[in-house]
């Protein structure tokens, strides 16, 4: 097991509300390994009128 | 007196908040919360001050890990009138300031009959590392994760029912962020690895855990900022930790549930600061429709309600006291809307003629 710090920036569509947000974010970390901690740390209206959001993550991985 | 009402309330460590970002100086507001809601779930950032402490019936005391987990429905609260607490070290501390946590323990036993121990060293030094996001928000990590892990099996095996961990963490007695934050302004630098130390062991043993970082003490400070003054008075700051376990609920698989257990969908509200809704506890209780209420608490995040487009979904507060007085309101069955000036309107459909 080690243990990564990830910064990733997703392009949340417009026909998500906020109150999926996080399954959403959770489908796109799990490529990354296993989120111990994270959280959107900022965020901005995208061109689409959808979220470009910043999450900020620890992740669990298996060793190389 | 209404039945109880159960409130999350959550600031997030290591992002600089105002209230809540130093030593356990958002307990205050925690204290009211409880009063006003019967039942309140809360986090060690919360409740850690240190040498200083609360207990407080009302409040469970859940750390960030599970209490994420219990948010999202995945992890139950079964209330626990005493744990075990057993004592992880880390081997990288120095004999002397071993045997002043030991002391901190024999103390909280003695003089306030906490049940105790084991006491059981890692096998290598963990290896604390500190980090920064590019937003300011303290991260962390561990180079010996697997010690950790190993070393809390042994504890829980040997009877242990909740686990209290103390990492020696890096010295940065001479920098600017640590002034900074003595001073009260700036992030917590070592909250970030604190939180991954206490997910990891909770998220492994499925017990109530809960960190205090080991270091030395630092030179008298006469500017030092009141909120930051609960980590200077004494050798360590494992008193809170201690105390806040000694109480901290079971964590229960849902299936498992009884009467009694605390379950989310019997969630409230949350209160949360204004700008940090970005979490993973916040995130859950919006998709159960749980009641936000942002506090005007800033930090070093801009995640607000105008920003996540929730609009009037959120009830904002402009203090800890405003927050405590909506709960109360919501606990007594008064629509908030009654309480607002000017006075909103009815909510009149129509039905649409084909």
């Amino acid at each position: 097991m080690k243990i990564a710090s990830l910064q990733l920036q997703l392009a949340i569509p417009a026909d998500t509300p906020a109150c999926q947000w996080r399954s959403w974010i959770l489908n796109h970390l799990k490529g990354h390994g296993e989120p111990l901690r994270w959280a959107i740390t900022s965020l901005m209206d995208s061109p689409d009128a959808g979220s470009q959001v910043v999450i900020e993550a620890v992740m669990i991985q298996d060793e190389a | 007196m209404a039945a109880v009402f159960p409130t999350l309330m959550i600031v997030p460590t290591g992002i600089g908040c105002q209230f809540g970002g130093y030593a356990g100086d958002a307990l205050p507001g925690a204290r009211l919360l409880a009063a006003a809601s019967g039942c309140l779930v809360t986090h060690p950032n919360v409740m850690n001050g240190a040498a200083l402490y609360w207990s407080d019936e009302r409040i469970s005391y859940v750390e960030g890990w599970g209490l994420d987990r219990f948010a999202a429905g995945q992890l139950v609260l079964r209330p626990r009138h005493r744990q075990r607490v057993g004592l992880l070290l880390d081997a990288a501390i120095e004999p002397s300031l071993r045997d002043r946590h030991l002391q901190v323990a024999d103390a909280c036993r003695a003089t306030l009959g906490l049940d105790i121990g084991p006491v059981l060293n890692t096998d290598v030094a963990l290896g604390v590392t500190l980090c920064q996001g590019d937003s300011g928000v303290s991260w962390g990590s561990l180079e010996r994760p697997d010690a950790l892990l190993r070393a809390g099996e042994k504890l829980r095996d040997a009877g242990a029912t909740a686990i209290a961990v103390v990492a020696r963490f890096p010295e940065d007695s001479g920098s600017e962020a640590l002034q900074a934050y003595r001073h009260g302004s700036g992030v917590d630098a070592l909250a970030g690895a604190e939180a991954v130390i206490s997910h990891l062991l909770v998220r492994h043993l499925q017990i109530p855990c809960a960190h205090a970082p080991a270091l030395s003490p630092l030179p008298l400070d006469p500017q030092l900022d009141p909120r930051a003054a609960g980590e200077e008075l004494a050798h360590t700051f494992l008193p809170c930790v201690l105390v806040g376990l000694s109480r901290a609920p079971d964590l229960i698989q849902p299936a498992s549930a009884v009467p009694g257990d605390l379950l989310a969908s019997g969630l409230g509200a949350v209160v949360v600061p204004e700008g940090a809704l970005g979490g993973e506890a916040v995130l859950a209780c919006l998709e159960r429709n749980v009641t936000v209420i942002a506090v005007t608490n800033p930090s070093v995040l801009q995640v607000s309600s105008h920003a996540l487009g929730l609009g009037d979904r959120v009830v904002s507060a402009a203090t800890y006291a405003e927050a405590a007085g909506l709960v109360l309101a919501m606990r007594e069955g008064v629509a908030l809307p009654s309480l607002q000036r000017p006075f909103p309107g009815l909510d009149v459909l129509t039905i649409a003629r084909d």
